[in-house]
């Protein structure tokens, strides 16, 4: 078998068994060297320049934050137990929550979708070799250790309190604490994700496989490259400006405090120049990630393809003009409010493009509930309660209210961890045969994609009634007669926290004791499933030649050919290898 | 022989001699070079978006301080140089004028480098890097002046000595002297202390010991939150906030100043840095410059510095 030309096609080929047979004579052999095997040493893992194993150093270096800033929400949560509180002093809660949202945002959010997946799966999905720059891959993950290095040291000696948000004259003049080495941190962590997203554009511009046009990309490379722009243009701008506290802190420079003839509300524009479009950095790949697996277990090309590509470009042009509406309860202007205001409302219309265009391919689609699809079905109701709890805060009058309460920590957790983490959990389950040559089992899968939405929404939606009620965030004391709902979202959070270890043990287990996965075990489309699973370290013997279009369930495409019926017996049904039409 | 016929598809092998190696994951040298080319266009963009919100800031406190600004910036003119005092910015324009023929140095190393001729690329690359360190220089002298008249943008920044020293040294330059033509509410504030008894001095101001306690005593507790700022006034609050009001902006403008200049500053000297381990690579005939798209690379940098400068310079120096 060919997996790089349509040669299989050009005679009329009537079985699959022929496809199997095949596989086995593949040019790639079966079970031979892979990326993973090729070579056992420490020193080869760590001077990898190979996208996969960068992603796999990824993976569990970004896994390790999450864990520290689970702990840290963890902690958080069953200290508002109580009204007065449980364990902690007042100054500890401060850097305990500082502590969970740094780590979060600029350890675990930022990098976990595009550092892991799409560093592993975007050349594969486009027939490339590797990223453009392989060696700057590897010194983006170096940067990124030594940023979060930077930060683990600052919040265990001393810790910051000043929230993820560091606001000035608070993080750069009175806040205790090791700030200034935690902004280098950030920093740091802010310098890697520029290299990835460099990488990515370089890529994509310049290493797609023959024939593989713009509008033959994956969804998730469109996503992964808007992505990629607002990383480049957005996160230089916090680079700069967490410089600026830094060098008002330790140089004592008058930039932003009002002391020193400063205007501290420079500092919120600029640092929400960039923290808007974060959320979209975060936001956007797990909504690539979507896509790729409605379409595969709908079988069905994405409705309104060309659309759901530029809502992810329309999302990033959008990102950049709304950070105003974190600034509406300050000396803003009521005018530049107003537009903020309305900009952010239009946000909504590339979302819901998305959601539409989704359900609309789910339509009639011959849905298998596969774990990553329960994930991702998830995420789509999480993903809209988030949205439109969004609208709430994006309208003037209404976020006046709702500011600086738990609504808004309850909209950003339904945005940030049932969108982006969810979204993570479904890619990592998609690719996960792919990257490690294993096949998870099913059963506790979907059992933790259930546990987590049930969890999830135990946890944050007693935070937006909570909040509706008027219970600020960040606070450690509060009004005894909110406690009801913090023990209902501390209850939650226990059974969020087990979803999230589920994955841990099983994907562990399977890595080693897993049946082993064949190519394509999903039946899904798209060049990363023509190849092994694991795939070999260049990834393609020979790079293929695409005359496919994105998602082509029912036409020709070499992915056909190596679906794995062992496991899946559906798709031998559903997946056609389209003789009668080519002949 | 034009650069455009030197592009990699257009000379064929030989003219860039056998050192091109194209890298795995490329398929041949073009996708290679246009790959680099993206990137490193990709990473000015980055860059001026890392410029740019210093730019931000120093638009919006320009539209808000303009008056200070306008000012303050007369603190980057040279007043007493050489014997000259017309306050023209010679230091700033020695600079522009350096980096900007470094520029062209460089178009030519790279030109030298596209041809082969590897002496002539290194001869090249070492007066880009001399330009760079006269810039460095020049730069130094600037900054150790500053600091000397108290214009570290900090909790001590000295405004009032500063413009005591500008003020001398402006009328130094005029027969029978003259104040500052423009209105300058500090400088009106601080001669009021001085008609009300301090003394104007290279130290900013000295409040005779009487006036000292009395204030002290009474009227602004202030001044002793303010450690290091010697002045202090006799004609009470008002004045004393119009001071530290103004002060305050000209910190600012300082801030700014030394914030840009330094960013701006780090990144020439990691320019040196890269063009020193060029040279290096140049005389070694290390491989990785067979081809010549490193110094491609390293030029267009340089050639962000560069603009970087182009606009620091009227925009910093040039106020009117």
């Amino acid at each position: 078998m060919s997996v790089s030309t349509l040669d299989s096609h050009d005679t009329p080929t009537a079985s699959h068994g022929h496809a199997r047979a095949a596989h086995a004579e593949s040019p790639y052999g079966v079970d031979n060297e892979n990326y993973i095997n090729t070579d056992h040493s420490i020193k080869s893992w760590l001077l990898t320049v190979d996208h996969k194993r960068i992603a796999l150093l990824y993976l569990f270096s970004v896994s390790a934050f999450f864990l520290l800033g689970g702990l840290a929400a963890g902690l958080v949560r069953f200290e508002l137990t109580a009204p007065k509180g449980q364990i902690l002093s007042s100054e500890a809660y401060n850097r305990v929550f500082s502590a969970h949202g740094i780590i979060m945002v600029f350890l675990f959010l930022v990098p976990a979708v595009p550092a892991i997946l799409a560093n592993f799966a975007l050349p594969l999905m486009i027939g490339a070799r590797d990223l453009a720059f392989p060696r700057l891959n590897l010194l983006s993950w170096y940067v990124y250790m030594t940023g979060g290095t930077m930060i683990l040291i600052s919040l265990f000696s001393g810790g910051v309190d000043t929230g993820w948000t560091f606001y000035t004259p608070y993080s750069s003049i009175y806040a205790n604490g090791n700030v200034a080495l935690c902004l280098m941190g950030v920093f740091f962590a802010g310098f890697s994700s520029i290299f990835t997203g460099l990488n990515f554009i370089v890529t994509v511009h310049k290493m797609r496989a023959p024939g593989m046009t713009w509008f033959r990309l994956p969804l998730f490379v469109w996503a992964i490259y808007a992505t990629s722009v607002i990383i480049m243009l957005g996160t230089p701008v916090v680079a700069v400006t967490l410089l600026m506290v830094l060098v008002e802190r330790t140089l004592g420079f008058g930039l932003f405090s009002p002391e020193l003839g400063g205007d501290p509300v420079l500092f919120q524009h600029m640092f929400w120049f960039y923290s808007h479009p974060a959320v979209y950095i975060m936001m956007l790949p797990a909504l690539g990630i979507i896509n790729e697996i409605i379409a595969a277990n709908c079988k069905k090309r994405i409705f309104g393809y060309e659309f759901v590509a530029m809502s992810s470009l329309a999302i990033a042009a959008f990102g950049f003009v709304v950070w105003g509406h974190h600034m509406f309860a300050t000396a803003q202007s009521m005018y530049s409010s107003m537009v903020f205001s309305i900009i952010s409302f239009l946000v909504a219309v590339p979302s819901a493009v998305k959601v539409f265009n989704w359900i609309a391919t789910i339509f009639k689609g011959s849905v298998e509930l596969s774990s990553h699809m329960i994930f991702a079905l998830g995420f789509i109701g999480l993903f809209v309660v988030g949205g439109l709890t969004g609208m709430f805060l994006a309208a003037l009058a209404m976020d006046v209210h709702l500011t600086a309460t738990y609504f808004v920590v309850a909209h950003f957790h339904y945005v940030m961890v049932g969108g982006a983490l969810l979204g993570f959990m479904a890619g990592l389950h998609y690719w996960w045969p792919k990257m490690t040559g294993r096949l998870y089992p099913e059963f506790p899968a979907k059992l933790s994609a259930i546990i987590q939405f049930v969890g999830f929404n135990m946890t944050f939606f007693p935070q937006f009634i909570v909040g509706y009620l008027g219970m600020p965030r960040r606070y450690h004391f509060y009004a005894p007669e909110y406690q009801i709902w913090h023990i209902a979202s501390t209850a939650g959070s226990t059974v969020l926290g087990i979803g999230f270890m589920m994955p841990a043990c099983y994907l562990m287990w399977s890595w080693f004791k897993g049946p082993k996965a064949l190519a394509n075990p999903w039946g899904a489309v798209g060049l990363e499933w023509t190849i092994p699973s694991p795939p070999v370290t260049h990834n393609f013997l020979e790079i293929p030649i695409v005359t496919w279009e994105a998602y082509e369930y029912h036409g020709e495409h070499p992915a056909h050919d190596v679906l794995d019926h062992a496991h899946d017996h559906d798709s031998e049904k559903i997946a056609p290898v389209g003789e009668e039409t080519h002949v | 022989m034009s650069l455009h016929a030197l592009e990699p598809n257009a000379g064929g092998e030989h003219t860039h001699g056998a050192g091109q190696r194209v890298s795995m994951q490329y398929e041949n040298i073009d996708q290679q070079n246009e790959s680099y080319l993206v990137g490193m266009w990709s990473f000015l963009v980055t860059e001026i978006m890392f410029f740019g919100g210093l730019f931000l800031a120093y638009s919006l406190y320009r539209v808000m301080y303009f008056n200070t600004y306008l000012e303050a910036h007369q603190f980057l003119l040279q007043y007493n140089w050489l014997g000259m005092h017309n306050g023209f910015p010679w230091l700033g324009t020695i600079n522009t004028t350096v980096l900007l023929t470094s520029s062209l140095f460089m178009v030519l190393a790279v030109y030298n480098a596209q041809i082969g001729q590897r002496i002539k690329t290194i001869l090249w690359l070492t007066t880009v890097v001399g330009c760079a360190l006269i810039f460095m220089v020049v730069k130094y002298f600037e900054y150790t002046n500053k600091l000397g008249e108290g214009l570290y943008p900090d909790r001590n920044f000295n405004y009032a000595r500063a413009l005591y020293i500008l003020k001398t040294e402006h009328a130094a330059g005029h027969e029978g002297g003259h104040d500052n033509p423009r209105a300058n509410v500090a400088w009106t504030a601080m001669k009021d202390a001085e008609k009300a008894g301090a003394k104007l001095s290279e130290e900013g101001l000295e409040i005779p010991a009487t006036q000292t306690r009395k204030l002290a005593s009474g009227i602004d507790q202030r001044l002793t939150s303010v450690p290091g700022d010697t002045i202090a006034f006799s004609v009470p609050d008002a004045a004393y906030t119009r001071y530290q009001s103004e002060s305050n902006h000209a910190r600012l403008f300082m801030s700014i100043y030394f914030s840009m200049t330094g960013l701006h500053g780090i990144h020439v000297s990691l320019g040196i840095v890269m063009m020193g381990l060029l040279i290096l690579f140049y005389w070694k005939k290390h491989p990785c410059v067979d081809d010549y798209m490193p110094l491609e690379m390293i030029g267009l940098y340089w050639h962000f510095v560069d603009i970087v400068w182009i606009f620091l310079f009227p925009l910093m120096y040039l106020i009117s």
